[in-house]
Parts: C-alpha cells; sequence; structure tokens
C-alpha cells in the first residue's frame, strides 16, 4: 500500500468518525501534524463528502429507486483500522444523555455551500411581498417595496438594499447566516428576526433565539446580542443604537400585512410608514410624544397617514415632497 | 468556553490548515459563529442552540466546517484563475461574480454526476448503502445503526469504506 493510499484510507476513518461519541480530536491533530500530506488527504475526502453532500437531491433523482431489502453484510465493516484512529479514547463526551441531541444537530453540518459567488437579486412592488427557500434551508420574507440580494449558497450573506426581511432560520450551529443592512451585519443560528433597512434606520427585531449585530468591519468584541423579544434600532448616521423590547409575536408583523402597536412612539410608526409611502414622513416635534396602539393595515402604503389619522390627533401636511405630521389643534 | 481552550484549537487548526495564522482566523470565526462573551447588560455568550454535551467537541466541530469551507472555497478560486471555469462574469455591488456556468461546465458537471452516481451504487455495496443512507437520505449515525441492527462503529467504518472507494473511484 503506498503512503498516499493508506493517508486516504485514514483520512476516511478519521472523517467518519467526526461526530462519534469517542471522537478523539488531539489524536486526530497528532495525525495531521505527522505529515503535511495527511491535511492534503484529508482536504480530498472532506471535500469530496461535503460535495456529495452538497449534490444529494440530484443524485437520489438519479439512483434506482428500489433501494432497499438488501440487509448490509457486518462482514463489509470488517476493515482494519487505520493508524492511530483506533488508538486512544482518553477524551469523552461529557455528557452522554445529551450527545445525541447534539449529534442530530451535527448530522446537518457537512451540508455544503453551493453556487458560492451568484447573486440572486429579488425586488418586490409596493403590494407583493415574496417569500424565499434559501440554499441552506431558511426561509426569507420580503417586504413590500424591498431589494434584497443573496449570495453564498448555503451560508447565505444576504444584503437588505432598501425596506424589510424577515428569516426563519433553519437550526444549524455551523452555518450562520448573515444579513448586511445599512452598515451593520447581523449574524445568526436557527432563529427568527426581522430586519428593517430604511430611511437611514436600521432595526433588528427577534422573535425567537438570538442574533449579534456588529457595524460591518467591526470588532467582534463590539457585537451587540439581540435575544428573543428584543429590538435594536440604529440610526448609522448618528451612531445611535436603541435596544428596546419587543412581543416576539409581533416580529415582522409585516408578513401579514399589518403593523401592530402596542403604545410605541410615533416616531418609530412613521418610520415603518415611511417604508411604504410614496413620500418621506417626518413627525413634527409637537406630535413627537404621541404614542399608538393599534393595528395599521398596510394594504399598498397609501392609506397608511389616514389611518393613523383616524385615532390619532394628528395632520398631515405634504411640504416640498415630505409629508409632516403634527399635532392637530390645542391638547 | 473559547477562550480557556484557545490555545488547544489554535494548536489543532494549525495542523488542520497548515498555518497558524489561518488557525487563528479559524478559531476567530468559531467565536462568531458560537457566541458572544458575557455582555454588561447579563446577556450571555451562549448560542441558543440548545444544550451542547461536549463544547469542546463542539467547537473543534464547528471549526472544522469552517476550515472545509474555506478549502472548498480555495479550490473553486484556483479552478477558476486556472481558466478551467469559464463563467461570465458580472458586478453585483464590489464584487465580481460568477454566474452562468457555461456550457463546457454544464456537460463536465454532467459527466462528474454520473460517475458520482455510479461509484455511490457500484461496490462494496454495502458500505456504499449506508454511505447513501447517510449522505443522500440525511439518517443519523445512530438511526442507521439501529435501522440495519449494527453498531454505531460499524457505521463509522462502512462510512469510511465507502468514502475510500468513492475517492478512488473518483480520482482516476
Amino acid at each position: 500500500m503506498t503512503d498516499t493510499r493508506m493517508a486516504t484510507d485514514a483520512a476516511a476513518t478519521w472523517h467518519a468518525r467526526l461526530d462519534s461519541p469517542d471522537m478523539d480530536w488531539e489524536d486526530f491533530g497528532r495525525w495531521l501534524d505527522a505529515d503535511p500530506s495527511h491535511r492534503a488527504a484529508y482536504d480530498a475526502i472532506a471535500v469530496l463528502d461535503a460535495e456529495i453532500g452538497e449534490r444529494a437531491a440530484a443524485i437520489a433523482a438519479l439512483l434506482p429507486a428500489n433501494d432497499d431489502e438488501v440487509a448490509v453484510p457486518a462482514s463489509d465493516a470488517g476493515v482494519p483500522d487505520a493508524g492511530s484512529a483506533s488508538r486512544g479514547t482518553r477524551w469523552r463526551w461529557a455528557a452522554i444523555g445529551t450527545s445525541g441531541a447534539l449529534a442530530a444537530g451535527l448530522a446537518l453540518l457537512l451540508v455544503a455551500p453551493s453556487n458560492d459567488g451568484a447573486a440572486q437579486v429579488y425586488a418586490t412592488g409596493r403590494s407583493e411581498t415574496r417569500s424565499v427557500t434559501l440554499d441552506d434551508g431558511s426561509r426569507m420574507q420580503i417586504d413590500r417595496g424591498s431589494r434584497v440580494s443573496v449570495t453564498g449558497g448555503g451560508t447565505p450573506v444576504i444584503e437588505i438594499a432598501q425596506g424589510a426581511a424577515s428569516f426563519a432560520v433553519r437550526h444549524d450551529p455551523s452555518r450562520v447566516l448573515m444579513v448586511r443592512a445599512g452598515g451593520y451585519e447581523v449574524r445568526d443560528v436557527g432563529t427568527r428576526f426581522d430586519v428593517v433597512s430604511a430611511r437611514g434606520r436600521v432595526a433588528i427585531t427577534v422573535a425567537q433565539g438570538m442574533v449579534s449585530v456588529v457595524p460591518s468591519g467591526g470588532a467582534i468584541g463590539d457585537a451587540t446580542m439581540l435575544n428573543a423579544g428584543q429590538s435594536l434600532t440604529i440610526t448609522p448616521d448618528k451612531q445611535i443604537a436603541i435596544r428596546g423590547r419587543i412581543d416576539p409575536a409581533r416580529v415582522a408583523d409585516w408578513t401579514d400585512g399589518r403593523l401592530d402597536y402596542d403604545g410605541a412612539p410615533l416616531t418609530l410608526v412613521a418610520a415603518d410608514i415611511s417604508r411604504y409611502a410614496d413620500s418621506p414622513l417626518v413627525v413634527d416635534p409637537s406630535a413627537a410624544d404621541l404614542r399608538f396602539s393599534g393595528v395599521l393595515t398596510i394594504g399598498d402604503g397609501s392609506r397608511l397617514v389616514d389611518q393613523l389619522r383616524a385615532v390619532l390627533p394628528i395632520r398631515a401636511r405634504r411640504v416640498a415632497g415630505v409629508v409632516h405630521l403634527d399635532a392637530a389643534g390645542p391638547r | 468556553m473559547l477562550a480557556a481552550n484557545r490555545h488547544q484549537l489554535v494548536r489543532f487548526f494549525t495542523g488542520r490548515t497548515g498555518s497558524v495564522a489561518e488557525a487563528e482566523d479559524v478559531v476567530q470565526e468559531i467565536w462568531l459563529h458560537v457566541g458572544q462573551p458575557p455582555k454588561a447588560d447579563g446577556v450571555t455568550g451562549e448560542p441558543g442552540a440548545g444544550p451542547i454535551a461536549n463544547p469542546l467537541a463542539y467547537l473543534h466541530r464547528v471549526g472544522m466546517n469552517i476550515v472545509l469551507d474555506r478549502v472548498r472555497a480555495n479550490g473553486r478560486r484556483q479552478r477558476r484563475d486556472a481558466g478551467y471555469v469559464d463563467a461570465t462574469t458580472s458586478t453585483v455591488g464590489a464584487e465580481a461574480i460568477d454566474d452562468a456556468p457555461s456550457a463546457f461546465d454544464a456537460v463536465a458537471d454532467k459527466e462528474r454526476m454520473a460517475r458520482l452516481t455510479t461509484a455511490l451504487t457500484g461496490p462494496p455495496e454495502g458500505a456504499m448503502r449506508v454511505f447513501r443512507r447517510h449522505r443522500i437520505d440525511g439518517a443519523s449515525h445512530a438511526e442507521i445503526a439501529a435501522e440495519f441492527g449494527i453498531s454505531r462503529s460499524a457505521v463509522e467504518k462502512h462510512i469510511a469504506v465507502a468514502l475510500r472507494h468513492l475517492r478512488k473511484a473518483l480520482d482516476d
């Protein structure tokens, strides 16, 4: 047996055992260190395995359908262990009881990214939302009047140029979905959350799980973590970020065609409405202290201000293409 | 968690990547993937990913995937640089991206798929069957062990055997 062949055999053995409760990472490290050819052999195995996993659906379609009923001969497994792979299990998984749950999670890990680099751009009209399933199985819903691009295949990177998108991210600890918006990066593992980027404001709300938010290119240590029920509203120009609380049930309410508020400042409501309206919306100081509770129906966006006016003591004035909301009469 | 094991992880990934600098990058990226150290407001740095039986194994595992992504990306880049991939390129934002694969790629891809499928259905049948259950159907090692009435380590051995044969079949 040649050295290359031996290295390949050992690499395959190590690769097949990565998720084993008996996996000895230190031993694996020693094997990798022992000879540079080991690393190359392992790379080849891991890349091939990932490729097959990535093409699983296409391969399944080509396989003959009648593929069960034949037992696995146990003797097939009687292949000698490669080198040190069978040695030492000094180092074991700590909590046996939960390792099954972990293994189940890790089973997804090797589903590798596909068509990296190709950007898919989605643009929605003013009364149209769009639902997209990403290559990693996560779901993205895009709000009206939005422009969103997706790159990265199995490790998606989503850029929200304008508008909003909400995400239901498939639970997979090794694949982080990243959303870029307004100069910030939101990273997430297995979560439902919403990112709005519109008119100089970035707002992130988390319904489930946890996300991290950093300025693009910022240090990791600067990350702000958001848990379920938390929101972060950023005004990038002013370098202001405000953390708030939100009822998880209200996150990405726009997916239902409504905007749902409970005592929200009028400025926040106006910022949301701005996403759907033709013109920028500004809250004048006289109305800045007002709060709104209730549900607005988005429709094509043109009736939102009217709905607000019906319940709040405000007027809407259009000045030079900008709609100003101010207090109506003495309060 | 990560800080306490940083040295060990850097050492391991130095072996995995062949470079201390890259290992440092990978460990940094593991940090990104699994969460952040506790913040002043009491938000903890643990990932919201449920209980983790062996955090150190988990960190290794996450890092392995990061390295794999890098290896694959490098491979693609090298193939592209070498002109093997003849794709139309367009620009989105600041990044040049490969757009539609050419007809040449489509043919090469089809041939590769045929070879993969042939190898996956070829000998050794038992090992390939286990491998397909795992990699194509997505069954876990434990599920396959239960299904076929074999031990988990036998499942691992079948998969290793299958990988060796696949590697050989795709190499020729």
